[in-house]
């Protein structure tokens, strides 16, 4: 096509020229007349070109520049590539995190309404008192429902199975809220009777095997309830929301509906639907009135406070949006380094092209012109990096699911929000990183000092933003390594445990209760492999966190101690769970139910109940809860402190140990065994239990180990990831550094010749050439020291419980960085400096 | 006669009114013009074909291949519609230019 073109130019002027030569007889003169064929075919192609040809051939010459390039390209791509991979990556999360799709009818409508902190802030999932909630409830009118709910366990006996499941109570109208029908059946409605339930599809598809239940009678915790629906499994996916097998009416007293305070009133989660063309600040409006009313109303108590907002925002309170923000963080500085360091490349090469740039300026090329060709070139860049980038965020991706298998949700796939994302990322990169050279090196005299300021400028910058970034993930990788390897208190490792839930009217009966956790312990002794047994309520790992009390030696009155975890034990827990006793004696079997009542602290507690030192044995605690006898426990031994999971700090521990036999009798009981290969027990203790009552299934059979690595999950793939970011930051840094100085190393080889062959040693040679980097970089590294010294303060704010400012954490990410850095300027600086002088100035 | 400068812009209006009468080659054109204004007007080869091409570009002229006089192959070009309108366009405005400046040069 091209070629035809050219053809026909050619012939078209070669026409014109023969019929000259022939009217005036000599092709010289036509030749003359003519004035340079070349000169006027020139001109003929400048005329047919379209603006959009230029651009083309701006294309095609920036990307033959590039191929003559290929280390240069290389580096920009591989740099672009990897921050555009790794924010695509983070966003797709935070995108699936915040675009998780709900399953309800227009769930834009629907308010949560929570507790709030004291600073009014809400808090996610956080329930409202009864009182608070019949309050709310009879307020707001711009609410078309308002249903609150609470959770319970219990054991369910259905077609011949018995399963243990999650209980959610529900006022009537809770499904109202969401707007989702049921499979089959019915939901609640106004007036009917108390004794009925609606199965999730989940609990009766997968563990109640389809039997055929509408319209039966199923027992739940031995009483009989009639089921009246069964809901589509998606509605209660485990959202922070539900994630319940079965609902039931909630039964609520007149008085827990009038009360705010602990000793009476219940919790309850609440929702509501917007009445049409109601807006949420309105309700807001309202539930304000009503807080005041109250405030006013019941001046001797405290009256909670209330907040409502979106479902979207309470769910993305609730989840781990935050952790993926700062994640996001970090990858935007990542993708800023990557930006200086390219722009750093760029400026580099535009100056070793000056002379090529002059020459054209010289010539009458117009700078718009230049300017357009060197962003045509940056724009190539990007396009490549594009596609890399694009295509590395899909194994980053799947790397981060697979660490975050239990962290955050993380729908992997691209989608066009994050297309156009990694589209939008690219493009702004290429056009912050490419337009201060193309701007440079079109000026009257590219490469004097604008320039050489403006490299200085982006080496400086370029290591601020690695040592902050640096210093401060290192600051978090350190809180969470220090987490990991605080020690528990207990050894995880063998033991095994298993909960079972003793409710109903059946083990209301306490020599009942006795019988069955007697004959569960025996059963548990007998199975092959194990050797210690015990039993504890709340359930292993979980807690009670009653009001403890301290009685005072001299007057007899009991001190509030500050909170403490309250759990109910039988002899064996501390030989089982590996606790080491520090002084008195275990509890033992005539520690009864009529016995005098004995208790257990753990260090941490004996210092919270009896402050100044004083030996804690022989001294009287009492627990205060409803219920609970009024009598003083005498404390008989001490143990040392455990942590309910990895992180759990200092002032949050403390446990008071009761012994089983003299706690209120609880619901939620906890088996443990100890011994080696008890792994494979799960259904041999499952016909055991089966045989002591065949409608109290076992459930949560599980190594305690697993509850720890659980616990810890989370923050270590933070950490993980963090380390991961801080890998491609170093790498960032290195790259743009080695690039910068390299290039002008290259540039000045002919100087750098001269001067060897006029007796110049090669160390003076290497210290000329990075000595003005160095200097720059060092600098670059004690301003971004305090600014992190700074962003310290900031980020003690945002996370609790970092270690303080330790050395450590300040010099190993600056003497990392330090060595990048030395690396990446005296490597090119040697290298340029390793060729002999002759063959360099013959060369030029 | 000596031939005369050609103002700016004016050989586009030329090459329009040569090529009213029909489809001429760049030759052809050429020998027109200088006919036509009585060897007054001689176009410079190196504008004339520059010229060709951008109109050509922006749709005022189209152009074949066809044999000449000579039976050689040369490119012919020929109005376009726009070309015709603009040629309208063209030829009232400088009629109303050299009136109003023949005015202004005899008046004062």
């Amino acid at each position: 096509m091209r070629r035809r073109r050219e053809r026909d130019l050619e012939d078209e002027l070669r026409f014109h020229l023969d019929r000259a030569a022939h009217e005036t007889g000599s092709h010289r003169a036509a030749e003359a007349v003519f004035g340079g064929l070349e000169t006027i075919k020139e001109d003929c192609r400048a005329e047919r070109r379209t603006r959009f040809a230029g651009a083309w051939s701006d294309l095609r010459l920036g990307a033959r520049l590039l191929r003559r390039a290929p280390g240069f390209t290389l580096a920009v791509v591989l740099l672009l590539a990897l921050a555009i991979g790794a924010n695509t990556a983070v966003f797709s999360s935070l995108d699936a995190t915040l675009h998780l799709p709900l399953p309800f009818h227009d769930p834009g409508r629907i308010v949560a309404v929570v507790s709030a902190d004291t600073h009014g802030r809400p808090q996610a999932y956080n329930p409202l008192w009864s009182g608070q909630f019949a309050d709310i409830r009879a307020a707001t009118p711009s609410l078309a429902v308002f249903a609150g709910w609470s959770y319970s366990d219990a054991n369910l006996s259905a077609a011949h199975m018995a399963v243990h499941v999650q209980v959610l109570h529900v006022t009537r109208d809770f499904f109202d809220v969401w707007g989702v029908a049921p499979a089959v059946g019915r939901t609640f409605q106004r007036g009917d009777g108390d004794r009925e339930i609606i199965l999730s599809g989940a609990l009766w598809r997968n563990r109640l095997n389809s039997a055929r239940l509408l319209g039966q009678n199923v027992q739940l915790n031995g009483e009989s309830y009639t089921v009246i629906g069964i809901m589509p499994p998606e509605f209660a996916s485990n959202n922070g929301l539900f994630g319940p097998d079965v609902w039931v009416p909630l039964k609520l007293t007149p008085e827990q509906l009038g009360a705010y305070d602990r000793a009476t009133a219940a919790t309850l989660q609440a929702a509501g639907r917007l009445r049409p063309g109601a807006m949420l600040a309105q309700v807001q409006a309202e539930i304000a009135a009503v807080q005041r009313r109250d405030a006013a109303a019941h001046p001797s108590y405290r009256t909670g406070r209330a907040a409502a907002i979106t479902l979207r925002q309470e769910l993305d309170l609730g989840e781990n949006a935050s952790v993926l923000m700062w994640l996001q963080a970090v990858a935007g500085l990542l993708l800023l380094m990557g930006c200086l360091s390219i722009a750093g490349l760029l400026l580099e090469r535009g100056l070793a092209r000056a002379p090529e740039m002059r020459t054209r300026l010289a010539l009458g090329a117009p700078r718009r012109r230049l300017i357009r060709q060197l962003l045509t070139e940056t724009l190539l860049l990007g396009l490549l990096a594009f596609g890399t980038g694009i295509g590395m965020s899909c194994p980053l991706l799947r790397l981060m699911n697979a660490m975050l298998a239990q962290g955050f949700p993380v729908r992997a796939g691209m989608n066009m929000r994050l297309l156009a994302f990694g589209a939008g990322t690219a493009l702004v990169t290429v056009l912050l990183a490419g337009l201060a050279p193309a701007w440079q090196v079109s000026l009257a005299r590219p490469g004097g000092l604008m320039a050489r300021r403006l490299r200085g400028a982006l080496i400086a910058s370029e290591i601020v933003l690695a040592t902050v970034c640096l210093i401060a993930t290192a600051t978090l990788i350190a809180a969470i390594h220090k987490e990991a390897h605080e020690p528990l208190g207990f050894a995880p490792n063998g033991l095994v445990a298993a909960s079972v839930t003793l409710a109903g009217p059946a083990y209301a009966d306490p020599a009942r209760r006795a019988a069955f956790l007697s004959g569960l312990l025996a059963a548990a002794a007998r199975l092959p492999g194990v050797e210690q047994t015990a039993l504890v309520s709340p359930p292993a790992l979980t807690w009670d966190q009653p009001a403890v009390q301290a009685q005072d030696r001299a007057s007899g009155t009991g001190t509030q101690a500050p909170p403490l975890k309250v759990l109910a034990i039988t002899s064996g827990y501390f030989q089982a769970m590996d606790i080491p006793r520090l002084a008195g004696r275990s509890f033992a079997s005539t520690d009864a139910t009529r016995a005098l009542p004995v208790a257990i602290v753990s260090r941490t507690a004996a210092q919270r109940l009896f402050p100044g030192g004083a030996n804690p044995i022989g001294r009287y605690l009492r627990i205060l809860r409803p219920g609970e006898p009024p009598g003083w426990r005498q404390v008989v031994g001490e143990v040392a402190d455990m942590s309910f999971y990895v992180g759990e700090q200092l002032s949050a521990r403390g446990n008071v140990y009761e012994p089983l036999a003299q706690a209120l009798p609880p619901s939620g009981i906890g088996l443990l065994l100890r011994g080696p290969g008890n792994a494979n027990n799960q259904s041999a203790l499952r016909a055991a239990v089966a045989q002591l009552d065949p409608s109290l299934p076992l459930f949560n059979y599980r190594p305690l180990a697993d509850d720890i690595a659980a616990s810890f999950g989370g923050d270590r793939q933070l950490g993980d990831l963090l380390f991961g970011m801080d890998l491609l930051v170093l790498f960032s840094a290195a790259l743009g550094l080695y690039g910068i100085v390299g290039y002008a190393a290259a540039r000045r080889r002919r100087e750098l010749a001269i001067r060897v062959a006029l007796g110049e040693t090669r160390a003076g040679a290497v210290r000329q050439l990075a000595q003005a980097s160095l200097g720059l970089a060092g600098a670059g590294l004690s301003f971004g020291l305090g600014l992190a010294w700074l962003d310290s303060f900031v980020l003690a704010n945002i996370f609790e419980n970092l270690p303080t400012r330790s050395p450590a954490v300040f010099c190993a990410p600056v003497a990392l960085l330090l060595a990048v850095v030395l690396a990446a300027t005296i490597l090119p600086a040697l290298r340029a400096t390793r060729l002999p002088p002759a063959a360099v100035l013959k060369e030029l | 006669m000596a031939a005369l400068e050609l103002p700016q812009g004016t050989l586009e209006l030329l090459i329009l009114r040569t090529l009213a009468g029909g489809p001429r080659h760049g030759w052809d054109i050429t020998e027109r013009i200088q006919q036509v204004s009585s060897d007054a007007l001689r176009v410079k080869q190196g504008s004339l074909y520059p010229a060709l091409h951008r109109m050509e570009r922006r749709g005022l002229l189209k152009a074949h291949w066809g044999p000449s006089e000579s039976n050689r192959r040369a490119k012919y070009y020929e109005l376009t519609r726009r070309g015709r309108s603009q040629l309208e366009a063209g030829t009232s405005g400088w009629t109303q230019l050299t009136v109003a400046v023949g005015k202004v040069l005899e008046g004062a």
